[in-house]
């Protein structure tokens, strides 16, 4: 997906001024006249002037659409790709605690694997456990790191 | 002497070499993937690295590294797809040579001059670190300052594409770098409230998402060609002598031009590659036949790539500054492990120095041997589906980013993180300057307002003192160099509009 420069230059100075005025409440350092604020407000110009030079930039050389979706988006087989991609990745953050490390990278490797491969489910799942169990196994025993276990928990090593 | 015996004695001990053969056989298959870089292959072993002792940890990530870099000319060679950027520069060549025949030739030269430029990388690298580290002994918070705002500066006009972009890349970086405590006040800046973030963008998550998950997204918006190779290789080492008699100057130039472009912070193997591909055109008695299957550019660009592995080591392991995506890598590793780059790591732990010396030495003589075996075995690497591979990637670099600090907050890091680099990289804006940003960060605003109470606020007590003074002028002549140059190059584009005007 390309975005117009002008456009995001735009959306950089907006970030900037957000950053600038929320960096002017931070307290400077004691009998000083500057402290923590000096250097996001700092980045915060930096970041407003190289957003200004985008938007003249990108003003000049326009000859397209503000937004040019990339190939993809007219693909709806990848469209379903990265949502299941990204949601999946949504879905691991948010049910980490309760589902467990293995149940769910299995289920969303295995869906991954599958989608990909464009069938093939018995052989992606397949392909999936094997996997996140040898991750799990280096991961947990090898480099002692807390995967959680959800209602797997005692089931296997 | 001392140091370097044990250096050397923690290098060669059984373990850590067959750390270095495990991560050299990631490194082929990793830079032998077309679409997977040497970076990420470095970004994928940190969390394994995370818990090994320094000079194995370090160990395998210089030999997969150099493995990657020169796997990466496989492809290049044999499918026309660059293996990872730093082949791009000679892929033409290498391609043509494949379609004349050739193949055996180009894939030993990419080989043979990988591995003299790699050792020629780790001699300068031996010379020059101790050397200089003597030096910045005598540095102070000004110098440092200058040091990271240069390197930073390098990042930014070195980097393809607009200077610009680069810039905003770089800020965006810093600006990750001062979310959570202040160090200098200790306020609170830019948590919103959450617990988690007041320790900071935890590094490795978001250099996971940066590196990694931007290309797992790229690769999944992509077109999906499959890459299939049928043919088997004969003697690549045959003629390799008598190109080496041919083009030792060519490779005396690129391997010491290559390691000065690692030097430099923030230029690593693809811009050394490109820049001695040009050199070798230019002096070139047959500047006609580049491009068209000629291995002169092959040998200059593929020495040099790998020299500059050796040579990006120099500012980090002396200064803490990297000189490229990977180097900043290890910084961020090596903070974690408590060891501060700098010129003190030479006083406290000179084994350490002398181990990342000896490793580059035996990565880069294991690179022939493995390098051989990948070519052999090339065919059965590309057999791999992509398909696979990715989701297992993906999963990997969850767990990687939830194992540096066992919160699932550095996943959502890794996943923000992640969108960003790919949405950045589909607008024109380079990546790895917002890493450089981001383990820069801290360094730069500590120095900056260390300095600045020391001047008592005077922008000019940062010339005061000599090595203070040439870095600060260095720097700002690289910025008014390129600001006007963008000026005048602006004012002559619109000559032509204000003369019809």
């Amino acid at each position: 997906m390309r975005v117009n420069d002008a456009l995001l230059g735009l959306v950089l100075i907006l970030g900037a001024a957000a950053v600038a005025f929320q960096a002017q409440a931070f307290p400077d350092l004691p009998g000083q006249g500057f402290g923590p604020s000096l250097m996001p407000t700092l980045i915060a110009a930096g970041l407003a002037g190289c957003g200004a030079a985008l938007v003249v930039g990108g003003l000049r050389r326009r000859d397209g659409p503000w937004i040019t979706p990339g190939a993809w988006t007219r693909r709806p087989g990848q469209i379903l790709d990265v949502a299941l991609v990204l949601g999946g990745m949504v879905a691991v953050i948010l049910l980490w605690q309760r589902l467990g490390f293995v149940i769910l990278a299995t289920g969303l490797t295995g869906l991954l694997i599958s989608r990909f491969r464009g069938g093939h489910v018995v052989g992606s799942f397949a392909i999936a456990v094997v996997a996140v169990l040898t991750i799990d196994w280096a991961f947990r025993h090898l480099l002692l790191v807390p995967l959680p276990q959800g209602p797997l928990t005692g089931l296997y090593w | 002497m001392d140091a370097l015996l044990a250096g050397a004695a923690l290098v060669l001990a059984p373990d850590n070499l067959l750390v270095m053969l495990l991560a050299g056989a990631f490194g082929l298959f990793v830079g032998g993937m077309p679409g997977l870089t040497a970076t990420m292959a470095t970004a994928l072993l940190v969390p394994v690295t995370f818990f090994m002792p320094p000079v194995p940890a370090i160990s395998a990530i210089v030999t997969a590294t150099a493995m990657a870099i020169f796997a990466g000319d496989l492809p290049g060679a044999l499918l026309r797809i660059p293996g990872t950027p730093a082949s791009a520069a000679y892929v033409e060549d290498a391609f043509r040579m494949t379609q004349k025949g050739e193949a055996e030739t180009v894939l030993g030269a990419g080989l043979v001059f990988s591995v003299i430029g790699g050792l020629v990388g780790a001699v300068i690298l031996a010379l020059l670190a101790p050397t200089l580290a003597e030096f910045a002994l005598g540095f102070s918070s000004f110098e440092y300052f200058w040091l990271a705002l240069f390197g930073l500066s390098c990042a930014v006009f070195i980097s393809t594409g607009s200077p610009a972009k680069g810039l905003v890349s770089v800020l965006i970086g810093l600006l990750l770098a001062t979310v959570g405590i202040d160090t200098t006040a200790g306020h609170p800046r830019f948590t919103f409230g959450s617990v988690e973030l007041l320790g900071g963008v935890s590094f490795i998550p978001a250099m996971i998402g940066i590196f990694a998950i931007s290309e797992v997204l790229r690769w999944v918006t992509g077109p999906r060609a499959a890459a299939h190779i049928t043919r088997q290789f004969g003697n690549v080492f045959r003629g390799q002598w008598a190109l080496f008699r041919r083009y030792k100057v060519n490779v005396a130039r690129s391997a010491v031009v290559g390691t000065g472009i690692g030097v430099l912070p923030g230029a690593g193997a693809d811009i050394a590659a490109w820049v001695t591909y040009a050199l070798a055109k230019r002096f070139s008695k047959e500047p006609e036949k580049f491009g068209t299957g000629h291995v002169e550019g092959v040998v200059d660009a593929g020495t040099a790539n790998n020299a500059s592995l050796g040579g990006a080591w120099v500012p980090a392991m002396v200064f803490g500054i990297p000189g490229d995506s990977i180097t900043a890598i290890v910084i961020g590793v090596l903070y974690m492990k408590n060891m501060n780059p700098g010129p003190t790591l030479m006083l406290n732990q000179p084994e350490l120095l002398y181990a990342v010396f000896v490793t580059f030495f035996v990565a880069n003589l294991l690179l022939l041997p493995l390098g051989w075996v990948a070519i052999k075995l090339y065919r059965r690497i590309l057999e791999v589906p992509r398909e696979v591979l990715m989701p297992i990637i993906l999963v990997f670099c969850m767990v990687g980013a939830f194992a540096i600090n066992n919160s699932v907050f550095g996943i959502g890091i890794m996943l923000v993180l992640g969108v960003l680099g790919w949405f950045m990289e589909e607008n024109g804006f380079p990546v790895a300057p917002a890493i450089l940003g981001l383990v820069l960060g801290e360094l730069i605003e500590h120095n900056f307002i260390t300095s600045m109470i020391k001047a008592d606020g005077r922008l000019l007590g940062f010339f005061e003192r000599p090595v203070a003074a040439v870095l600060g002028v260095v720097t700002l002549l690289v910025w008014t160099w390129v600001v006007v140059g963008k000026v005048r190059q602006v004012w002559q584009d619109s000559g032509p509009r204000r003369s019809a005007a």
